[in-house]
C-alpha cells in the first residue's frame, strides 16, 4: 500500500510545521523521515496517521490512490507506534495486543480463541512468546516497544507508522531493535514509515531516506544516494561528518593544482575523501600541518591546520596507512581532496 | 522496617518515627480514645438506647445516605471539571481553577447561609422550582446540596495530578486501533482514573459525614427528617448528655473507619498493576 502526501501545509498558530510538503512512499518500502527536531517530520507522520489534520484546503493524503484526507485515524487502518510506547498500563500484554480486535463491533470481532491465537502468533513474531500475562510495568523498554509493535500489527494495518521508535531506549538495545525491525520488515513487507533524528539509524535500515529541514523536504533518496550526493549544504552537514573548506585550495577533486578559483565559495568534503601524503617540494596538493592524531579504532582521524587563518581540516584514513606514512603531530603534510561539492550562493561569511 | 539495624543514607529514622507517633497520639488517638472511654462507662442497654433510638437511626440514614450520594455525584462532575481544567486551555481557566478551592476556604457557616438563601423558596434558584412543589432548602435535598458543595474540591484536586500524567498518546493509540470515543473512555481512561477517583470519593465522603456548619442552615433540622448525626451529637451535648453524645460519636467513628478501610482496600486492589 503506497502513501501519497500532496502539498501538505500545517501551521500551529504562527508556527509553520509543514510548508507545502509533498512525498510519496512506495508500496512495501521501509522509509525514514529524518531531520533535526522541529523539522516537521513527526507532524507529517501524524498527518499520515490521521492524528493531526493538514490546514484546510492545503492538500491531501491518499493510500494507494484512495483519498483518505477526511478519514479519521481509526478507519485508516494504520498501525502507529509511539516513542514512549503508550501501552495500556492496566492491561496485560495479551489484552494490549488484543485491544484493536476487542473493540471491533460484535459481528466483525473474531472469537476468543481466534484472538488468543492471533496474540500468540504476534508474540512469536516479536519474539516475546509466553509473556501474555505480564503487565507493561514488568517489561523492559525494548520489550515494551515490541509489544507496542505487536499491538499495532494486530489490526492488520495497511501501513505501519513509527514515531521515533527507538528514541527512548539505550544505545545497545536501540541498535539491536533497529536491526530486528529491518529483518521484520523483510519478513512482512508492510509499507513502513519511521521518524528519527538519528542519521546513522536512518542510513542503516531504511530503503529510502527523506531528509526534512525547517518544514520542508530537502532530499529524498536511497541511503547511498543521499550520503554520496547531498542536494544541499544542510544535507551534507546533517549526514555524517563534513569539512567546510573555503576555496581556493590546491589539490581539489584529485587535480594537482588549483581546480577552482571562485574565491570564498565553500567546498564540502567528507573526511574519508581526503588523501594525506608526506610533504615533498614540487608534489601537488595543499600544504597543512598536523594538529592532532586520533588513532583509537580502525579508522584514524587526523586534524590538520592550513593557511594563515588556521582552518581546521579533518581527514579519515586507514590506521595502517597512517602508520606507514610515519607522520606525527606538527609534521607538514600534503592534502589531496578526492571528491568535493560546492553549492551556488553558499559563501563563507 | 528494619531501618534500625541497617545503615541508612537517610538519617533520623528513630527521631522522626518517635515524633510521628507522639504527634499522632496527641492529635488523633488520645481525643478519639477519650470518646471510647467515656462510652465504656455506659451500660449496654443505655448504649443501645442512645445509639439506636428511631431518631438517631433516621439521622444515620440521612447522614450516610446523603454523604454517599453527594460523594458519588462529585465523582462524576468532579471528573469532568478536573478533565476540562487539565486538558483544555481557555480564557479564565486560572480563575475557574481557583474557584474549585472556595468550598475549602469558605467558613462552613457562611456557605450554609449562602446556600440556604439561594435555595430557599424566595431564593435565586429556589423560586424556580417552588411552583413544581419541590423544596430544595429545609429538606433532605438541601442536605445533599450542602454536602455536594463541600466535597467537590476533594475529587477535583485528587484527580488533577493524575490526569496531568495521563499521556494523550494513550487516547491516540486507542483511536488508531479503531476504538470509538466511548470505548476509549471506558477501557483506556477510566481504569487509570479509578484509583484516584476512589481516593477522591473517600475524602469527599468522609468530609461530608463530619460536616456540620453548612448543613444546619439549609437542612431545617427537623427531627426524623432532616437531622444529621453531627447535629444530634451537638443537641445531646447541649442537654448535658455527654455519654449519649459520645456514644453516637463512637458509632460514627467505627462505621466511618470501616468504610474508609474498605475503600482503601478497594483502591489497593484497583491499583495492583500500577507498580512502576
Amino acid at each position: 500500500m503506497s502513501i501519497e502526501a500532496k502539498n501538505i501545509t500545517k501551521t500551529f498558530g504562527a508556527y509553520t510545521a509543514l510548508n507545502d510538503v509533498s512525498l510519496s512512499v512506495p508500496s512495501g518500502k521501509l522509509v525514514a523521515l529524518l531531520g533535526p527536531s522541529g523539522s516537521g517530520k513527526t507532524t507529517l507522520l501524524r498527518i499520515m496517521a490521521g492524528l493531526e489534520f493538514a490546514d484546510t484546503g492545503s492538500g491531501n493524503i491518499s493510500f494507494h490512490g484512495e483519498d483518505v484526507t477526511a478519514v479519521r485515524a481509526g478507519k485508516r487502518r494504520v498501525g502507529f507506534v509511539f516513542q514512549h510506547y503508550a501501552l495500556f498500563r492496566h492491561m496485560t500484554v495479551r489484552d494490549n495486543i488484543a485491544f484493536g480486535l476487542d473493540v471491533r463491533p460484535k459481528r466483525e470481532r473474531p472469537d476468543r480463541s481466534a484472538i488468543n491465537a492471533r496474540v500468540a502468533s504476534l508474540l512469536k513474531l516479536v519474539q516475546l512468546e509466553g509473556l501474555e500475562e505480564r503487565f507493561p510495568s514488568q517489561l523492559s523498554g525494548g520489550q515494551r516497544q515490541r509489544v507496542a509493535l505487536a499491538r499495532a500489527l494486530a489490526v492488520e494495518p495497511k501501513v505501519l507508522l513509527l514515531d521515533e521508535p527507538f528514541g527512548a531506549l539505550d544505545a545497545k538495545v536501540r541498535k539491536e531493535l533497529r536491526k530486528w525491525i529491518r529483518r521484520l520488515h523483510d519478513e512482512i513487507h508492510l509499507t513502513t514509515v519511521f521518524v528519527t533524528h538519528d542519521q546513522e539509524e536512518a542510513l542503516e535500515i531504511a530503503d529510502e531516506v527523506v531528509i526534512m529541514n525547517q518544514a520542508r523536504v530537502e532530499q529524498v533518496g536511497t541511503p547511498q544516494h543521499v550520503y554520496d550526493h547531498p542536494a544541499s549544504p544542510f544535507v551534507y552537514q546533517f549526514l555524517g561528518n563534513v569539512n567546510r573548506i573555503r576555496l581556493p585550495i590546491r589539490g581539489l577533486d584529485g587535480a594537482g593544482d588549483i581546480a577552482r578559483s571562485d574565491d570564498g565559495t565553500i567546498a564540502y568534503v567528507r573526511p574519508h575523501d581526503i588523501e594525506l601524503h608526506r610533504f615533498h617540494v614540487g608534489m601537488p596538493g595543499e600544504v597543512a600541518v598536523i594538529r592532532s592524531l586520533h588513532t583509537a579504532g580502525s579508522v584514524a582521524r587526523v586534524v590538520c591546520v592550513r593557511g594563515i587563518d588556521e582552518e581546521l581540516i579533518e581527514a579519515e584514513l586507514p590506521r595502517q596507512y597512517l602508520e606507514s606514512l610515519g607522520v606525527s603531530v606538527q609534521d607538514t603534510v600534503l592534502l589531496r581532496l578526492r571528491r568535493s561539492r560546492t553549492f551556488a550562493d553558499d559563501y563563507a561569511i | 522496617m528494619s531501618a534500625r539495624s541497617e545503615r541508612s543514607v537517610i538519617p533520623g529514622f528513630n527521631l522522626s518515627l518517635g515524633f510521628t507517633l507522639t504527634y499522632l497520639g496527641l492529635i488523633v488517638v488520645i481525643p478519639l480514645s477519650a470518646a471510647f472511654l467515656k462510652t465504656a462507662g455506659m451500660s449496654w442497654s443505655a448504649f443501645v438506647d442512645a445509639v439506636a433510638s428511631p431518631r438517631v437511626l433516621a439521622s444515620y440514614r440521612l447522614s450516610f445516605g446523603a454523604s454517599f450520594l453527594a460523594a458519588l455525584v462529585n465523582c462524576v462532575f468532579g471528573l469532568v471539571v478536573a478533565w476540562v481544567l487539565v486538558r483544555y486551555s481557555f480564557p479564565g481557566r486560572k480563575i475557574v481553577d481557583a474557584l474549585v478551592d472556595l468550598p475549602f476556604a469558605l467558613p462552613t457557616a457562611v456557605a450554609g447561609i449562602a446556600l440556604a438563601a439561594i435555595y430557599s423558596k424566595n431564593g435565586w434558584v429556589g423560586q424556580w422550582v417552588e411552583p413544581y412543589g419541590i423544596k430544595l432548602a429545609f429538606s433532605q435535598i438541601g442536605v445533599f446540596i450542602a454536602l455536594t458543595f463541600i466535597g467537590l474540591p476533594f475529587v477535583v484536586r485528587t484527580l488533577q495530578p493524575v490526569i496531568e500524567e495521563l499521556e494523550p498518546e494513550l487516547e491516540e493509540a486507542s483511536y488508531t486501533l479503531g476504538a470509538s470515543r466511548w470505548q476509549t473512555i471506558r477501557r483506556v481512561i477510566l481504569p487509570d482514573l479509578f484509583p484516584p477517583l476512589l481516593t477522591g470519593f473517600a475524602m469527599a465522603f468522609a468530609r461530608a459525614l463530619g460536616e456540620y456548619g453548612s448543613v444546619v442552615f439549609i437542612s431545617g433540622n427537623m427531627p426524623m427528617r432532616t437531622e444529621i448525626t453531627p447535629l444530634l451529637i451537638i443537641t445531646k451535648l447541649e442537654q448535658y448528655d455527654y455519654r449519649g453524645a459520645t456514644a453516637i460519636a463512637v458509632v460514627m467513628l467505627v462505621v466511618s473507619f470501616i468504610l474508609l478501610l474498605f475503600i482503601n482496600l478497594l483502591q489497593r486492589w484497583s491499583r495492583r498493576h500500577h507498580r512502576i
